[in-house]
């Protein structure tokens, strides 16, 4: 194994646990969540050598995962490109939990695929703590843009959590 | 359950479940760059063959050397164009570097460059209207002095025009425009420009075909779709304009618009 791609293969282990935290936002199915996960290595890979350190290695790769997440292409077999939909939870909600952090964690997830791709990145960096600042920079757009925009998405998911709630009583 | 809840279940969520890492490059297409790459590709090699094959085996059964020399010339003319402009998206596709500046710098670069790859496939398509207006007047050994001579140029003229507005209307839409059109998508809703809600349409038959081949074959069964289509698009287009000819002709004939004796002796006149 070359040095740069050991190099790579031990910083990607610390964030792999985020990068497919990425995938199951982006993706509802087991399959789908695998193949995203799987590019976003591959990408990240492939523009390992642009990476100039100029940015943290896991801001940067976060970056590229979100990147790689907002346009992927579903397989096929699944595919629904780029677009909301509801995902297959009713059923998946009828199943027994014991766990209820289980439970609720798989509710977040579903609301979160109720999202547009680019409210996804946005509260991708929300969960992650990151300030208005720090996303506008990474988004490539203005703070007050980030600001209304993050509000916005924020609002959406709630109104999709109470429905949820709703729907569930 | 609220919002703040969520980043509590978040930090709880450690994603460990995550699969084997892999550097390999996967075999299906993810990516709407790659699959623009692999639908170009696939059109190239069906251009250079059907193409060229078309060209001189028509105007090649004639016996006047001067038509088999411009026929030629036209077929070698088509194949340069052909090749110029599949070299022209290569380089454009070589170009694109993940910068990652940010997403919006990214995702803008990958814009342009799709709408870039969308004009040089249009002009691929317009640059053969001259040449379609070439092949007409080869058609009637550059003659307008006989009747019919400038109906059937007129026609063939047209019948190329319709079917340049067909490729780039449909065509180009279901091999590359609908790949694009979610990409500009993306980078409107993220510049704050107003972003109408995407109607649900019903599955054209190309689409299910290429979900079909590629749930079978993945990439390859993508190549094979488009193969499919695009050869069978030729044999409609032909039937087609056939079977509007003999309407034309036909109903000509009965209400005495057309000489079928004249018309006869000017496609004769033709090879």
């Amino acid at each position: 194994m070359s040095s740069p791609e050991k190099e790579f293969l031990e910083k990607i282990e610390k964030h792999k646990g985020v990068v497919f935290k990425i995938s199951k936002m982006y993706m509802d199915n087991k399959d789908d969540q695998n193949d995203l996960y799987q590019e976003i290595i591959y990408q990240a890979w492939k523009s390992y050598g642009d990476f100039q350190k100029r940015s943290d290695f896991s801001t940067w790769l976060y970056r590229t995962a979100l990147n790689t997440a907002i346009v992927f292409l579903r397989s096929e077999k699944r595919r629904s490109f780029i677009q909301n939909q509801n995902v297959d939870g009713l059923s998946a909600r009828q199943e027994p939990y014991n766990d209820t952090d289980d439970m609720n964690m798989k509710r977040m997830y579903e609301a979160i695929h109720q999202l547009s791709p680019i409210d996804k990145a946005l509260i991708f960096f929300f969960l992650e703590g990151f300030s208005g600042k720090e996303i506008a920079v990474q988004l490539g757009i203005t703070e007050i843009n980030t600001r209304v925009k993050l509000k916005r998405a924020k609002e959406k998911l709630k109104e999709i959590i109470s429905r949820q709630e709703t729907g569930s009583n | 359950m609220e919002l703040e809840n969520f980043k509590e279940l978040w930090n709880k969520d450690t994603g460990q479940e995550s699969p084997e890492i892999s550097l390999e490059k996967q075999k299906e297409i993810h990516s709407p760059l790659q699959m623009l790459k692999v639908n170009m590709q696939t059109e190239f090699w069906l251009m250079i063959v059907t193409l060229p094959l078309l060209l001189t085996s028509f105007p090649f059964a004639s016996k006047d050397s001067n038509i088999k020399t411009i026929s030629l010339f036209v077929t070698i003319l088509t194949v340069a164009i052909i090749v110029y402009f599949y070299s022209r998206f290569l380089k454009l596709y070589k170009l694109l570097q993940k910068n990652s500046i940010n997403t919006n710098y990214d995702l803008f670069n990958l814009k342009t460059q799709l709408l870039i790859s969308k004009e040089i496939y249009i002009s691929y398509y317009i640059s053969y209207i001259p040449l379609g207006f070439l092949l007409s007047l080869i058609q009637i050994n550059f003659h307008f002095d006989m009747e019919y001579n400038l109906a059937i140029f007129g026609i063939s003229v047209l019948i190329t025009l319709l079917l340049i507005a067909f490729i780039i209307r449909y065509w180009m839409y279901y091999m590359y425009g609908r790949y694009i059109d979610d990409v500009v998508r993306l980078v409107d809703e993220l510049n704050g420009i107003e972003v109408s809600s995407r109607s649900e349409k019903k599955k054209t038959w190309f689409e299910r075909s290429q979900r079909f081949f590629m749930n079978k074959m993945g990439i390859k069964g993508n190549i094979l779709n488009t193969i499919i289509w695009f050869v069978s698009m030729y044999f409609f287009i032909i039937l087609f304009l056939t079977f509007v000819l003999l309407i034309i002709i036909i109903v000509g004939a009965k209400l005495n618009f057309l000489d079928v004796g004249s018309l006869q002796r000017a496609l004769n006149k033709l090879n």
